[in-house]
């Protein structure tokens, strides 16, 4: 799918088909989209577990349900619980010094070993190290970024993808095995959407002047409406929501499943 | 559809019987008319779409349900969702994780009450978490496999 239409398909789609296994090789493509991601220090935030429903024993399966998420478990075929571990700064200095020798951090830009070794990893990075404001930030905004891939790789292969919050109680820790430096980010489902692709329509967003500005904050960027006309016709801006169908599609599913009305 | 295989395959059934749920009170529970005029119920009512004419006997099922598992809680619709919050330091009002599981687990024991199973047993709890839901307890009910 063109990047653009990826973009303008994503939608948090909450309805799966539960009978529908999801291909291990497309898990693969998602999380190698998140590998990939852009990384500030070329730093291992994130870390995921997949956990394939229809592969748990029972017990586990039973463990993962809570009043919160029962649904969703029991819809989604796959859930990748992401997290990013508070240790990534550990091998940080040689991470990036591997971007020395790749050339693509270089002395061009102000960057060498003894900068890294001598002032960077001293006075900034052993600091945010020590730092768990700073370092959750960085967390949470580096694994974010991963997880933005890792969405959109799924649409991309016509899959449907959620983030959900999720309880990191120690029963679920205990039966993924997640050490205690790993702090809980968003559980994404995963699964062949049930409801329509367009999920009742793009979803609200304020408007471009609201969010973006021009050479300061007090000058709204200005929408260009051959942009929008183009991005209309390459999908990524689509038909808003609610479409004329959803209040009904979204009852009919509720039905289907007996769930809550 | 399931609204009637709920309320109809109920019948005189545990549920609709005494107290004996292990229940959030002891209070006396209001007869189903008063359990229609609850500020909350009537709430669930509107935004379940049954408050107009031509849904007279789909509501009563509602409000039978709701009755009944009230009847089983050993208390009135009002008692049941305040236990579901609790009051944080700063006075204001927050789901209760711990009452919501507590509800959760009468949920689950009024349905065996029924004596229902697969996807009636399933429907009926949802009923009842629709209930809490549309008062703002966010929760989500279990999956009913046509």
């Amino acid at each position: 799918m063109d990047f653009k239409k990826v973009v303008g398909t994503r939608r948090s789609v909450r309805w799966f088909k539960p009978w529908k296994p999801v291909e291990r090789e497309k898990i693969e493509v998602i999380l190698q989209a998140a590998r990939w991601a852009s990384r500030s220090m070329n730093a291992d935030y994130p870390r995921a577990v997949v956990v394939m429903r229809d592969e748990l024993p029972a017990e586990v399966l039973e463990a993962l349900h809570n009043p919160t998420t029962a649904a969703d478990v029991d819809l989604a075929p796959v859930y990748i619980f992401w997290y990013f571990d508070m240790e990534y700064v550990n091998g940080v200095q040689d991470r990036l010094k591997q971007l020395v020798d790749q050339h693509a951090l270089s002395a061009s830009h102000g960057w060498s070993y003894a900068y890294i070794d001598n002032h960077l990893w001293p006075q900034v990075l052993k600091q945010i190290a020590e730092e768990p404001i700073a370092l959750m930030f960085m967390g949470a905004t580096e694994t974010g970024i991963a997880i933005c891939n890792a969405l959109n790789a799924a649409v991309d292969q016509g899959l449907g993808t959620c983030l959900h919050s999720f309880i990191n109680s120690s029963e679920l820790q205990k039966v993924l095995g997640v050490p205690p430096t790993w702090i809980p980010v968003w559980m994404q489902l995963v699964g062949y959407p049930l409801e329509d692709p367009e999920a009742g329509g793009q979803r609200p967003r304020s408007a471009m002047g609201d969010m973006y500005f021009e050479g300061s904050c007090d000058k709204p960027w200005r929408e260009d409406p051959e942009v929008t006309g183009q991005l209309q016709r390459d999908g990524m801006i689509q038909e808003p929501g609610p479409l004329p169908w959803r209040e009904q599609e979204v009852k009919m599913l509720t039905r289907m499943f007996g769930l809550p009305e | 559809m399931a609204d009637s295989k709920v309320t109809g395959g109920r019948g005189g059934s545990a549920g609709a019987g005494g107290t004996g749920g292990g229940g959030t009170g002891n209070a006396p529970v209001p007869d189903e008319k008063a359990i229609a005029r609850v500020a909350p119920v009537k709430l669930w009512i509107e935004e379940v779409g049954l408050a107009g004419k031509g849904h007279e006997a789909e509501r009563a099922g509602y409000v039978r349900d709701l009755a009944a598992f009230c009847r089983f809680a050993g208390s009135g619709p009002k008692e049941v969702l305040e236990s579901c919050f609790r009051k944080t330091k700063f006075g204001d009002l927050a789901i209760s994780a711990k009452g919501r599981r507590e509800i959760t687990a009468q949920i689950d024991g009024y349905v065996e009450s029924l004596g229902l199973a697969g996807r009636d047993a399933a429907v009926a709890g949802n009923r009842i978490r629709s209930f809490l839901i549309h008062n703002g307890v966010y929760m989500q009910g279990k999956v009913a496999y046509p």
